[in-house]
């Protein structure tokens, strides 16, 4: 903690004494759809001079996290646009990211998915770190995300990004194999309004209305509601589960620019949910176990206020507060956690050729975790806090030809202290038509409240069994000596553009892991004091197993002919996972074969005529061995009329293929896995 | 300590300089406006003003102005472009081209109808402005600017747009 001050202390004063100039770096026209521009003697712009593609090429936004053009980045990252999702006929978000090479999304049940990236993939998957408009939703739970409390409203989506790898980001804690960053429109560009309604055989009915107006030259806001309603899957037999839900949800956005190269955001939104499964899970009296169908009740408030300052043209200034309240309340326990946070960066380039971006963050939770008997937390309630810095330096070391990034995370959290993660990364550009970047990282994955307090009653013994008179109780617990999970990861990746229209994204990557979670029993020992009296058969978290996983992700995009375009994607992975000798954890290693070898993704998108959209996606997953999941192919068709420019017909066919298919088996909790079913729905989309 | 950060933050960067405070944002649309002089005909006899000079008008309080001056800001430049400043519709005289700013958004029938007829070329940075009959329309699209051109509307108009623009345009007008 010392260490983090005197560093962030340092760092201050530095910024003051050096001097924060509007130099800018020079004019260059190498690099493929990048611009950088001279400022000349007059302080402004001549831009005159230039092109109409090259005034085209001009980035004029200044986000905070600033907007790299794609080719230069040096990192795994894979954008998703607001056009790939409209045309995909996905309803929510886990289902666009279907699209992505390196990110393996599961079914478990109608309302519930396994989401993670290059591996690890499990319901409470622990290495990928979500955002959306800068705010994390990363729950402390588990450190995993409720992507069934995640429902974006997709037509406003401005764009998804996803990284792979820990290097490239500077976001918030835990971002150990991936980043995705959910970014909604401005609201100046989501103006007027629209109402979408449809339905179908799953996606029972929906309906999607949002207003945009301004208050004034500088001020302009959103309204939107949403309501959908699911149907549920089926079991092996094809026999209808209890998995249907449905949530409504509805939310505002304020954006305001005042004069000097400023921009507000005010926004928020309300999320309620229902959601039904069919959960196992033991209870409190003989036969001890129970079957039944349990409603999960969420609610979600979050509220978000952002100030973004240009100083310069090469100094920026973003500040982000963010609360949110999650509640999750069913038969056998009842969440409710509070997040606050605060996080502050600025960018600027103290040198021709650097750049530096630096910040820091306060994070804390406040939760209140009770369980009826099968789920329990030891406290039950509990406040963290995580503080955060981390400063980067962009270097070019050769004009538009090689640049250099070093930089590191620092965090404080209440768990594990202090951790420290550094990356360095280069990118080189031989020519126009060619990037080649590499990357070393380190991360670490700090534990949460469920490794360090939970009381998960996992399966009871009656007595005669374990022990001759009492009962016996495999329960999982809580272990304070649990630490982080470190990773060690070195990325190579290769961008290429040999055609105006053919691009292709290449990336291997080589991860080290060391201290990978295992579930450990402990001595087993006698609890007299409650009731019933039992024997607890402890099963904790440690860290023994370690292992190395390793792959390569490619995505391409062909412009076919004028009005056909080809997506595409491939992703292989490996993994290779040791317990240490002195592990008694005889499943740990089956993750190995719990996130598929190979994953295919190939989508056709046709523009027919003059207002015909036609889409067809084909994915292929390989099967999970260890979950006794078979691999599936499937199709998905979109077709979409635009009848005139403000009224869209369209038809979506989903999962064609097969009638049913398994997807995901959970872990820890016992819900019910279902198949995923072929459904077909129509929506009809007026703007006006 | 946090609050001690951002107080010599604050501190420290009041030694930035403050660069000119015209937006990037429109010092690209005004290098366009300029531009765009280049790709487009007016009609012979469009403006009884003498030929040289392109007279642009500015509807609505816009840093356009600022922007259009800082090119106007070398003498070559200088000598062709005249600006005039209106504060709304009903006071637009005739011009080359007529730029609406986005504060004018609820003005955008009466202002069109003010410049029907004649050959101004109505440039906007509203929302589907070249869809309500304008005739280029500045977008923002993943941070860099695009434009709409309604190939209609400038017909109407008498002007000529280059093969060259309308390459790089989103045609509207019709159902895309």
């Amino acid at each position: 903690m010392n260490l983090l001050k005197t560093i962030s202390f340092a760092w201050c004063i530095l910024i003051v004494f050096v001097p924060l100039d509007g130099t800018a770096r020079e004019l260059a026209h190498d690099t493929w759809d990048s611009l950088k521009v001279d400022f000349g003697l007059k302080g402004h712009l001549d831009l005159t001079k230039l092109s109409l593609e090259e005034l085209m090429a001009i980035e004029v936004t200044s986000v905070s996290r600033k907007t790299e053009k794609l080719s230069e980045a040096a990192a795994a990252i894979f954008v998703i646009t607001n056009e790939d999702i409209r045309r995909s006929g996905a309803t929510s978000i886990p289902e666009v990211l279907r699209m992505v090479p390196g990110v393996q999304v599961a079914h478990i049940d109608a309302n519930k998915w396994a989401i993670s990236a290059r591996g690890f993939n499990g319901r409470f998957s622990n290495k990928l770190l979500v955002l959306i408009d800068g705010r994390t939703v990363y729950s402390p739970l588990y450190s995993g995300v409720f992507w069934e409390a995640q429902d974006v409203m997709l037509e406003d989506v401005e764009q998804i990004e996803i990284i792979r790898g820990p290097g490239a980001t500077l976001w918030g804690a835990n971002a150990v194999n991936g980043v995705i960053n959910v970014i909604t429109k401005k609201v100046w560009d989501t103006q007027g309004g629209f109402v979408t309604v449809g339905g179908g055989t799953e996606e029972r009915g929906f309906g999607t209305a949002r207003y945009g107006g301004t208050l004034g030259r500088a001020l302009a806001f959103r309204l939107y509601t949403r309501y959908f309603n699911r149907d549920a899957y089926v079991d092996a037999n094809g026999r209808e589960t209890a998995d249907k839900w449905d949530a409504l949800k509805g939310g505002f956005r304020l954006d305001w620019n005042p004069p000097s190269g400023q921009a507000i955001t005010l926004q928020g939104d309300m999320l309620a949910s229902n959601q039904y499964e069919t959960l196992t899970t033991t209870s409190q009296d003989p036969p001890y176990v129970e079957i039944k169908n349990n409603l999960v009740d969420i609610t979600d408030v979050n509220i978000l206020a952002r100030w973004q300052r240009d100083w310069s043209n090469t100094s920026q200034m973003a500040v982000q507060l963010s609360y949110s309240r999650f509640n999750r309340t069913s038969s056998i326990a009842e969440f409710l956690i509070d997040s606050y946070d605060i996080d502050f960066q600025h960018r600027f380039s103290p040198l021709v050729n650097q750049e530096i971006v630096w910040g820091w963050g306060y994070h804390t939770n406040r939760d209140d975790l009770r369980g009826v008997f099968s789920v329990d937390f030891n406290p039950t309630k509990r406040r963290d806090t995580l503080l955060s810095a981390f400063l980067q330096d962009e270097i070019v070391l050769v004009s538009d030809r090689l640049q250099l990034t070093i930089g590191s995370k620092f965090e404080d959290n209440d768990y594990t202290g202090f951790e420290i993660q550094p990356n360095a990364r280069f990118v080189w550009t031989p020519r126009k038509e060619h990037t080649v970047w590499a990357s070393v990282a380190r991360a670490a994955r700090t534990p949460s409240r469920a490794e360090y307090h939970v009381q998960l009653i996992r399966l009871i013994y009656p007595a005669g069994y374990y022990d001759p008179n009492l009962p016996a109780f495999v329960t999982v617990t809580g272990d304070e000596s649990f630490d982080s999970e470190y990773l060690l990861a070195y990325e190579l990746g290769y961008r290429l553009r040999p055609h105006a229209s053919l691009s292709c994204d290449l990336t291997t990557f080589y991860n080290v892991y060391d201290g990978l979670r295992t579930m450990e029993p402990g001595m087993p020992f006698p609890e007299l004091t409650t009731e019933p009296a039992h024997i607890v058969i402890p099963i904790s978290a440690n860290n023994k197993m370690r292992g190395e996983t390793y792959g390569f992700e490619l995505a391409s995009h062909w412009r076919v002919l004028e009005w056909w375009q080809v997506y595409s994607s491939y992703s292989y992975l490996q993994m290779k996972l040791r317990t240490e000798q002195d592990s008694q954890d005889i499943i740990a290693e089956n993750a190995e074969e719990e996130s598929p070898h190979h994953q295919i993704y190939i989508r056709s998108s046709k523009d027919l005529r003059d207002n015909l959209h036609v889409d067809v996606g084909l994915r292929y997953a390989d099967a999970l061995p260890s979950l006794d999941v078979n691999s599936y192919i499937t199709l998905d068709v979109r077709v979409g009329w635009y009848v005139t420019a403000s009224v869209e017909l369209s038809l979506i066919g989903q999962n064609l293929l097969d009638d049913h298919h398994p997807e995901f088996t959970p872990e820890f909790l016992d819900t019910q896995p279902t198949e995923v079913e072929r459904g077909v729905y129509g929506a009809l989309r007026f703007t006006f | 300590m946090c609050i001690l950060s951002v107080l010599i933050f604050i501190v420290g960067s009041l030694n930035a300089q403050l660069a000119p405070d015209i937006p990037i944002e429109y010092q690209v649309k005004a290098a366009f406006l300029y531009k765009f002089t280049k790709f487009i005909q007016w009609p012979e006899d469009s403006l009884a003003e003498a030929s040289n000079t392109i007279r642009i008008g500015l509807v609505g309080k816009s840093p356009m102005k600022k922007a259009l001056e800082a090119i106007m800001d070398t003498d070559d430049i200088a000598r062709t472009l005249e600006l005039a400043q209106f504060d709304g519709p009903q006071e637009i005289t005739a011009c080359h081209i007529l730029f609406v700013d986005r504060s004018e958004h609820t003005h955008v029938e009466e202002i069109l109808q003010a410049v029907s007829g004649s050959s101004t070329l109505t440039v906007g940075e509203i929302h589907k402005f070249a869809h309500r009959g304008g005739m280029i329309n500045f977008i923002i699209e993943k941070g860099n600017v695009r434009f709409e051109i309604n190939v209609k509307a400038a017909a109407e108009a008498d002007l000529q747009i280059s093969s060259k623009l309308l390459r790089l345009a989103e045609i509207v007008g019709g159902v895309k």
